[in-house]
């Protein structure tokens, strides 16, 4: 390749890294407030550009990066917020019922992935599925709080199933 | 290998997890036929790639069904975006939840999706803007910073900062203001701190002054004297009382208490822990003096005990309980 070809297409992960790690570590402690979350972080993005195989057009560099690691600000928040609610729910239950840290894991993932999911859908498609699913309501109920027909429910429930099963693995995999 | 093996690996077809999606809406409406059942299965045994889309659901659904409820309300009911809008409404829901002449304290890690710097649950750190003004986050608070050209602005979403304006270039002919839900406090020059609390906000000044307004009545304004606190609502400022440096001790890690009530004492504590801090309202009253660990709540708990007659309750790492001496 030469130097003109370099210059004009898009950068290498080793330029990408070299040019722009540090600094992308820096606006991630900016948002974070602490140094080893963001160096993670900073980590993380390089690894999802790394497994993607995209790469930007150079002058796009740092806001691409800063799209990535947003993405993962994001997930980080997921994280935090359904750990501290279920941490929260956890302090009812008496000592004897506490569940086993795998079980704990295995919950938080499962809220946060399903949480991701449900923020991909539209407002009333999300609700329509929290209040079937954590609310038990009916969809007759469910149509009137949000003030749409019975079967614009079931649509909406329909959407919300239809993305889980796209987003969520095959059970056992 | 059974065919479902062979196409696990596969991306799932999108037509065909939208008609999984479709019977399992139908049969969750409880009001599917026989007959809708019946094709329902039919379509399911058609193909290797149905079974595989049903199972994907079913899966989820199980898994959801396992989750305590309680924290899957807490986890999902509200959407991200939203979130960010209700911080104040729902740490003021938290304190409702609490139990008759319990103090209640909401962890409350995930309203600060969205907020330009936050801090968890006994958490506390220091940030420096670019105008030089040093603020200093409470354990569980978030700020978002609104900088332009005609004021600094720190809208404080959750919790307690201390502010010390600076005095960089980029402070010039701006003034520095914060912004709560009940209005705002604008520095003169100064270092103080602003709280967030349930209806209203705390403000204390240390160096220099603040002018407060009342988002809902500007002309009720005060001007804050160094070493004075008051409180307001969006509609009126309560009259101003004197503070000490001590007042400022959370920033460094310290809870200076002096006659401080149990119940007073226990919520500030439990706002550094994860979980639940209660106490039992016989000792609520109680007082004490002295300095108390915030880092280490556990240790501050135990000095507690160590200072009154009172016993700490741990039910689970979660959830603990100050309560009289032998009363359990």
């Amino acid at each position: 390749m030469t130097a003109s070809d370099s210059a004009s297409s898009s950068p290498t992960l080793e330029a990408l890294y070299g040019d722009h790690h540090g600094w992308l570590r820096g606006w991630l402690r900016r948002k974070l407030g602490n140094a080893f979350d963001a160096a993670d972080l900073a980590h993380d993005t390089y690894l999802r550009l790394l497994v993607s195989g995209s790469r930007p057009r150079p002058e796009q560099s740092r806001s691409f990066l800063t799209q990535i690691a947003s993405g993962l600000l994001v997930d980080l928040y997921r994280r935090r917020r359904v750990e501290a609610a279920y941490l929260e729910a956890l302090a009812h239950l008496p000592e004897a019922q506490a569940p086993s840290p795998e079980a704990r894991a295995l919950v938080i993932e499962t809220l946060c992935q399903i949480d991701a999911i449900l923020d991909s859908l539209p407002p009333k498609a999300r609700q329509a599925f929290l209040l079937c699913k954590l609310e038990g309501l009916g969809y007759r109920e469910i149509a009137a709080r949000l003030r749409v027909s019975v079967s614009s429910v079931e649509k909406y429930i329909a959407h919300a199933l239809r993305a889980c099963c796209l987003a969520l693995a095959d059970p056992g995999a | 290998m059974t065919a479902m093996d062979a196409t696990a690996a596969a991306p799932l077809d999108p037509a065909i997890a939208q008609r999984a999606a479709e019977w399992m809406a139908r049969l969750w409406s409880g009001e599917a036929s026989a007959q809708e059942r019946a094709a329902c299965e039919a379509w399911r045994a058609a193909h290797p790639a149905h079974e595989r889309a049903w199972r994907r659901l079913q899966a989820m659904d199980d898994r959801l069904d396992s989750v305590p409820r309680q924290a899957a309300r807490g986890a999902l009911r509200v959407p991200v975006a939203a979130a960010r809008r209700r911080t104040v409404q729902a740490l003021g829901l938290a304190a409702l939840a609490g139990a008759a002449g319990y103090a209640v304290h909401d962890s409350g890690a995930w309203q600060m999706a969205g907020a330009g710097h936050a801090t968890r649950t006994g958490e506390v750190r220091e940030i420096v803007l670019p105008d030089g003004t040093r603020v200093v986050l409470d354990t569980a608070s978030a700020i978002d910073l609104r900088f332009d050209p005609d004021e600094r602005r720190i809208v404080l979403r959750a919790g307690r900062i201390l502010v010390t304006s600076g005095h960089g270039p980029l402070a010039a002919g701006r003034p520095l203001r914060v912004q709560t839900a009940q209005g705002t406090v604008q520095a003169v020059g100064t270092r103080f701190s602003v709280r967030q609390a349930e209806g209203r906000t705390d403000v204390a000044v240390f160096e220099g002054a603040v002018d407060i307004r009342p988002a809902q009545a500007p002309d009720a304004g005060l001007r804050l004297a160094p070493n004075r606190q008051a409180r307001f609502t969006a509609e009126q400022v309560q009259p101003a009382a004197e503070v000490d440096d001590s007042a400022a001790g959370w920033t460094r890690g310290l809870l200076v208490a002096e006659r401080m009530r149990v119940a007073d004492l226990v919520a500030a504590i439990g706002r550094y822990r994860a979980g639940l801090t209660r106490y039992d309202p016989a000792v609520a009253d109680l007082q004490v003096t002295g300095v108390f660990s915030l880092r280490d709540t556990d240790r501050a708990l135990l000095n507690l005990s160590l200072a009154l007659p009172v016993d700490v309750v741990y039910r689970t790492r979660y959830w603990v309980t100050v309560q009289a001496r032998g009363r359990h």
